[in-house]
């Protein structure tokens, strides 16, 4: 750059205040680093595989983690559909089993019984065959000797 | 100025803008308050469809028990079959014959309906059409092998099968007035299963899911579950053995009887107002409430028929007990009878003269009896139902006296009882009743109650006089069997003292042992009062003659009374129609069979002692001889078939037993070649001496039900064993005996 322009004898007109100024870009500061040993140089290579591996492995853990749960919800999904068709088995089976006591009731009433026992030649019991035995309201046990056992002497 | 143009351009952009930007805030904010608050609910519940899946699950209904926690009602899964008719018209015409036909056939065979009422189905114009309601698993699964089995031809997407409830009822016609049954949607309409229906039914559980992108809900994720809570169970006064015992005799006195209008019978304990029997023929199975008897269908089948399916289905849907009101008869004399007593117009041994016919007010009355009773006292009126000496009575009592006391016994009002339908009774109101009305109200006539107000009130007259609220549910349990609630009797009023009621029990005691004697009980001791009423409202209406109401109303013991038993058969048609010889005779074989039931040990006379049967004894191996001795000791008589030494086979079996002078067939010999068949006679009307002689022709054994004691006159009215059948020689045929001679 020519800067000789600027310059000139007068007082007065101080030209080079209008000089373009040269930029000095700061000197680097050099600093020494220490220099490394091997030892050092060893760990920080260490440092560095380790660091990939954690991450590596912080990967693999996060995948595993996303596998189990899909696993585990596609288990208790298959868990869920089951529980809804055992829940639906057992009402049928309950309702059947209601079916089947509704049919023993009705074998065992009174008229189905009665229209049996006839069917079978029985008859309703003559008067003279009734025994009315009059039993004593004190409960009482009979023990393997024939003491009589009560409540009283008991 | 150029500037200050720029700034008014830029002002009015600004307004401009601003407008733009308040107008179309305004509109979203009206907008969305009308989305959000005014259609709030609407749009809140139209997201709740999109997103969730909303189901109710119904309550299973309550069950109803006996007295002695018998299952008599209890509801479960079952399954209604449809068809989508619809669906199979986007099928070509070859595929769509193939289907219907594939169709009609399994319908045809798993509902055992005929193919073409089957194919009909398949033919209707309609997306939905039910085929079968509430059938059973082994039927619904029938219905999905069939499916199964075509799913080449797609069936199951013109099929379908919806899980709902159905209502058992494992006794079916037992008890079924008083239970009722319930609709399509399991609501109760009829008996108690419309009186307790909202104890029944419980509360409707309802599921709330999530429903993913493709419209399937996702249940356990995103799911509330609300249980439904079981409606609670009845459990009844009623027993159903009692009942059971109730309905087969009035069943069988109402077709002996040939009554056609139905009959009722009321058995209550009389101390507390429990319902024990509550009978009504003829009545429906609740399984199957809208299919009528073989006897309506016919009716209705007649070409000059008036009546329609829904009056026959009404009709035998009412419990006639509680429902109907008639004329009670001379049975209301009991009441008269305890008014008199109580207002001392009349004694015991007060003496009256029954000269058949009496006159009040210019209006002329007659005895039952041709020519009168008369000079009889109060007692004897009573065992002879003399109406002049109750009209007698009635004119003493007065208007007035009468009216309270009827007022009193409950007869103006409802029971209470917890039964739909209770009707109300209809009689002449004090200011209007004049001496004729009086006089015909008497002995019951001219006034209509319901057969629960009469055994109610009747109840009242022999347990000291307490007129109590009758019921027939007990206890209401929770479905831990926890008591929701449990009933206990209650007194309305005491109507008569206990001095008057001991009156009233020794003269229904003298009535039964001296004048209906076809209501005797052996080895007990039994009160009541008979009732032939003439229905006078309903003959006029019809110009039909002969239309009567044959009641009893019995107590037992009589003593100490604790079951009271009414008996009404409705128009019987039959050879009589007196409430002495229709409905008596029934009180008689119920009450024989449940008071040993419910523990009251007989104690017989003498006579009825020598009237006992004989145990058959067993004779096989012992000789000829030794068997001929040994029953003739026991007063039997003996018919020897063969000619072997020994016994080798005897009819009637060891164990059997016998009237004294009952024949025993021994067999000595194989008897392949003798005729050891026999044929039982029509033994209808005849005597207990002709019908002893007919059996004995006929090689038959016969065993008495009814009063047979000496000078009873009874007469035999049904049996058994059918005429005309054929059996084993020596076989024991029950022949029931009435007495032949009236009284209402």
């Amino acid at each position: 750059m020519n800067n000789a322009k600027y310059y000139n004898d007068s007082l007065a007109y101080d030209f080079e205040l209008f000089m373009p100024k040269t930029k000095h870009s700061p000197r680097a500061e050099i600093v020494k680093m220490p220099k490394k040993t091997n030892k050092a140089a060893r760990r920080a290579a260490r440092s560095e595989v380790s660091k990939t591996t954690s991450i590596v492995l912080l990967g693999l853990f996060l995948v595993s983690m996303i596998c189990a749960s899909i696993a585990i919800r596609v288990e208790i999904s298959e868990v869920n559909s089951q529980i809804v068709k055992e829940k639906s088995n057992l009402a049928a089976l309950s309702g059947e089993e209601t079916r089947i006591d509704m049919d023993f009731e009705n074998l065992m009433s009174y008229k189905n019984i009665e229209a049996a026992a006839k069917a079978m030649g029985m008859r309703k019991m003559d008067k003279s065959q009734i025994i009315y035995i009059r039993v004593n309201d004190t409960n009482k046990a009979i023990d393997k000797n024939g003491n009589v056992l009560t409540a009283e002497n008991e | 100025m150029a500037v200050k143009a720029n700034k008014m351009m830029l002002t009015r952009i600004i307004v401009i803008m601003l407008s733009i930007v308040i107008l179309f805030t305004s509109i979203s904010a009206v907008r969305l308050t009308k989305i959000m608050i005014i259609d709030g609910e609407k749009m809140q519940s139209l997201a709740s469809e999109q997103q969730l899946y909303d189901t109710l699950v119904s309550a299973p209904r309550g069950d109803i028990y006996d007295s002695k926690m018998n299952l008599l009602a209890k509801s479960d899964t079952a399954y209604t079959i449809y068809l989508m008719p619809n669906g199979i018209k986007d099928l070509t015409k070859e595929k769509q014959e193939k289907v219907k036909t594939q169709i009609a056939t399994g319908f045809s065979q798993i509902f055992e309906i005929d193919f073409d009422t089957a194919y009909a189905y398949t033919e209707k114009q309609t997306y939905y059409v039910i085929v079968k309601k509430r059938v059973d698993k082994s039927v619904a699964d029938k219905v999905r092998a069939f499916l199964a089995e075509n799913s080449d031809l797609g069936l199951a997407r013109y099929v379908g099968i919806d899980e709902t409830t159905k209502r058992y009822y494992p006794n079916e016609n037992l008890a079924s007035v008083v239970l009722g049954f319930v609709g399509d949607d399991n609501q109760g309409l009829s008996g108690l299963e419309s009186y307790y229906d909202s104890t029944l039914t419980g509360v409707a559980g309802r599921v709330v899911a999530a429903k993913n992108a493709h419209g399937s809900d996702m249940p356990f994720s995103y799911q509330i579950v609300e249980e439904a809570k079981q409606g609670n169970s009845l459990v009844l006064t009623i027993d159903s053995y009692i009942q059971h015992i109730a309905e087969k005799y009035l069943e069988q006195a109402v077709e002996v009887n040939k009554a056609s209008n139905r009959g009722a019978c009321v058995i209550m304990n009389v101390n507390t107002g429990a319902v024990l029997g509550m009978a009504v023929k003829g009545d429906f199975n609740p399984n199957e409430p809208f299919v009528l008897s073989e006897a309506d269908e016919e009716l209705l089948s007649k070409e000059n028929s008036t009546v329609t399916r829904n009056e026959l289905l009404n009709k035998q849907w009412r419990n006639k007990a509680v429902s109907d009101t008639y004329e009670p008869g001379s049975v209301f004399k009991i009441l008269t009878a305890a008014m008199a007593l109580e207002e001392n117009v009349t004694k015991l041994d007060q003496r009256y003269n029954c000269g058949y016919t009496i006159y009040v007010a210019g209006q002329v009355y007659h005895c039952h009896k041709k020519g009168g009773h008369g000079s009889l006292n109060f007692k004897e009126a009573m065992i002879g139902s003399c109406n002049p000496v109750f009209i007698t009575v009635g004119q003493l009592l007065g208007t007035s006296t009468f009216s309270k006391y009827f007022e009193a016994f409950g007869f103006s009002k409802k029971t209470g009882i917890d039964l739909p339908g209770e009707a109300t009774s209809v009689y002449h109101k004090q200011d209007k009743m004049g001496p004729t009305e009086l006089a015909s109200s008497s002995f019951g006539q001219t006034f209509k109650i319901t057969p629960m107000q009469l055994i109610a009130a009747a109840s009242a007259a022999v347990n000291g006089g307490y007129l109590l609220k009758p019921y027939v549910v007990s206890k209401i349990v929770d479905n831990e069997g926890n008591i929701v609630k449990s009933t206990e009797k209650t007194i309305k009023r005491q109507v008569v003292s206990e001095t008057t009621s001991e009156k009233l029990r020794e003269i229904l005691k003298a009535v039964v042992e001296k004048g209906v004697k076809n209501a005797y009980v052996a080895g007990y001791g039994v009160g009541g009062k008979t009732g032939t009423s003439e229905k006078v409202a309903e003959m006029q209406a019809t110009g039909e003659r002969g239309l009567y109401i044959s009641s009893f109303m019995g107590f037992a013991p009589i003593d100490d009374p604790e079951i009271a038993v009414l008996v009404m058969i409705d128009e019987p048609r039959g050879d009589t129609h007196y409430g002495s010889t229709v409905a008596a005779p029934v009180a008689s074989e119920i009450l024989s069979d449940i008071l040993p039931y419910l523990g009251y040990e007989p104690q017989y006379t003498e006579e009825e002692l020598k009237n006992f049967a004989v145990k058959v004894p067993n004779l096989t191996n012992k000789t000829v001889e030794d068997a001929k001795k040994e029953l003739s000791n026991l007063g039997l008589t003996v018919k020897v078939v063969g000619d072997g030494e020994n016994v080798i086979k005897q009819l009637p079996v060891f164990g059997e037993t016998l009237n004294k002078d009952g024949r025993v067939i021994i067999y000595t010999t194989e008897t392949e070649d003798v005729d050891t068949i026999t044929t039982v006679p029509d033994f209808s009307g005849m005597t207990v001496g002709e019908a002893n002689t007919a059996a004995y022709g006929a090689g038959l054994n016969i065993k008495y039900s009814g009063n047979t004691t000496s000078g009873s006159g009874a007469r035999a009215y049904d049996q058994d064993i059918k005429a005309n059948t054929e059996v084993t020689l020596g076989t024991t045929v029950t022949i029931y005996f009435r007495e032949a001679t009236s009284s209402d």
